[in-house]
């Protein structure tokens, strides 16, 4: 070997092991960090969300509706629209979830009742366990 | 190739050949060069690496009085390398100071401030001053309201320009620096501010080093400095290096050196020069 090539092949070599060294802290640096409570359940009060109420929690890193539905209890609907992915906001007088971006609307349990949106809210499971309300 | 090719792309476009040619490789410097001519360089590669490392601590920073602290002890202990890059920024900016002040030490002992270079060393003195308010805010944006609270504000912000915690202002000089609107300030000047000043100043600072030509003195012959100041005269250096590869090498090795100075001394000048 030429000690031109060596000292190219040993120049890229270091080179590469700097840079990386760099690169690899860097990329766990700006990676966004891994949620640690997966499928971690959400306790709310009962008390919390009076008849036609609700209340916003965070399940998985999403965000889910808790609606106390008048004569029907509570349920607990994702709050992504199955549209687009805005959030939808609860009608409560009008007893219906309606999306901001393109006005799809569905009713308490999620169904689609107008607009763009191709299916039904997911439903988060609920239980209702005392005074309190368990969301997962 | 695929090297050649992007090369031919530029060439027909930017004239890259006769850029290469001009800005490096017929740029000539003095024979007599060494290694305290790099020390600009040096100082140039400081402000770089504090830019990037600044930009990476934007991402976890919260400029608000009540979070500012947390946010930091956070980018300390749990952001995945977050220390790396916090040190980066401190061990950087004290190590900079080091090479700031070689760079004006020599350029004042080898008399290269001297007429028709003024303007290049006035350019210099302003970004010194830039530089010491610089590190002047890194405390005060580092520590909330509560911090601020609980030391005597004055001599916070003292100690960030001294790295002395037994110097004081006056009494007199005390003034209001503890509400969020004082951090949101200082946030401001520290990221949006002072650096692009800081930018504008040096890119006239190497302007001016381009235009004048560097100085030769006092390794070299220079009659730069004697003759009669009565027109503008480039100094070219015909009988000089070309400045790639040469000086070009020197500055690469100085700023290696920098890079291996801020990681290994990094305990050094963090806790025991500027405790």
């Amino acid at each position: 070997m030429k000690r031109r090539s060596f000292l190219k092949a040993l120049f890229a070599i270091l080179g590469t092991a700097s840079v990386t060294s760099f690169a690899y802290p860097l990329v766990r640096y700006l990676a966004p960090p891994g949620s640690s409570d997966k499928d971690k359940k959400v306790v709310l009060a009962k008390a919390d969300i009076p008849v036609g109420g609700s209340k916003i929690v965070l399940f998985n890193d999403k965000p889910v509706i808790v609606i106390n539905r008048p004569g029907k209890g509570f349920v607990a609907l994702s709050k992504i629209c199955t549209h687009l992915g805005c959030l939808v906001e609860y009608e409560k007088d009008k007893n219906r979830l309606i999306c901001p971006c393109h006005a799809g609307t569905y009713d308490l349990e999620g169904n689609v009742l107008s607009g763009p949106p191709p299916g039904p809210l997911p439903k988060v499971s609920l239980k209702v366990e005392g005074e309190q309300l368990i969301i997962g | 190739m695929v090297k050649n090719k992007i090369r031919d792309w530029l060439e027909v476009r930017i004239g890259l050949d006769e850029l290469v040619k001009t800005q490096l490789t017929e740029y000539r410097v003095p024979k007599q060069i060494n290694v305290f001519n790099t020390l600009g360089s040096v100082a140039l590669a400081g402000y770089l690496i504090q830019v990037i490392s600044g930009i990476f601590l934007l991402i976890y920073y919260i400029p608000h009085s009540d979070h500012a602290f947390r946010s930091v002890q956070d980018i300390m202990t749990n952001v995945p390398y977050g220390w790396l890059f916090r040190q980066i920024h401190v061990a950087g900016s004290n190590l900079m100071i080091t090479a700031v002040t070689l760079h004006m030490i020599t350029i004042f002992l080898m008399g290269n401030y001297k007429r028709p270079r003024e303007l290049t060393w006035i350019g210099g003195s302003l970004m010194l001053v830039i530089y010491v308010s610089l590190r002047t805010e890194r405390l005060s944006i580092a520590l909330d309201t509560a911090q601020l609270l609980g030391n005597d504000c004055c001599d916070i912000f003292a100690h960030g320009i001294s790295g002395n915690r037994r110097f004081h202002y006056p009494a007199p000089a005390r003034w209001r620096l503890c509400d969020w609107i004082t951090l949101s300030r200082f946030f401001a000047v520290h990221v949006s501010i002072l650096p692009p000043l800081f930018l504008i100043l040096m890119i006239a600072h190497i302007a001016l080093i381009r235009r004048i030509g560097l100085s030769a003195t006092p390794f070299g012959k220079s009659d730069e400095e004697k003759r009669p100041l009565t027109e503008f005269r480039k100094k070219t250096h015909p009988e000089g290096q070309p400045y790639y590869p040469y000086l070009f090498q020197k500055q690469a090795l100085m700023v290696i050196g920098y890079f291996i100075v801020m990681f290994c001394d990094n305990h050094i000048c963090t806790e025991v020069l500027f405790p």
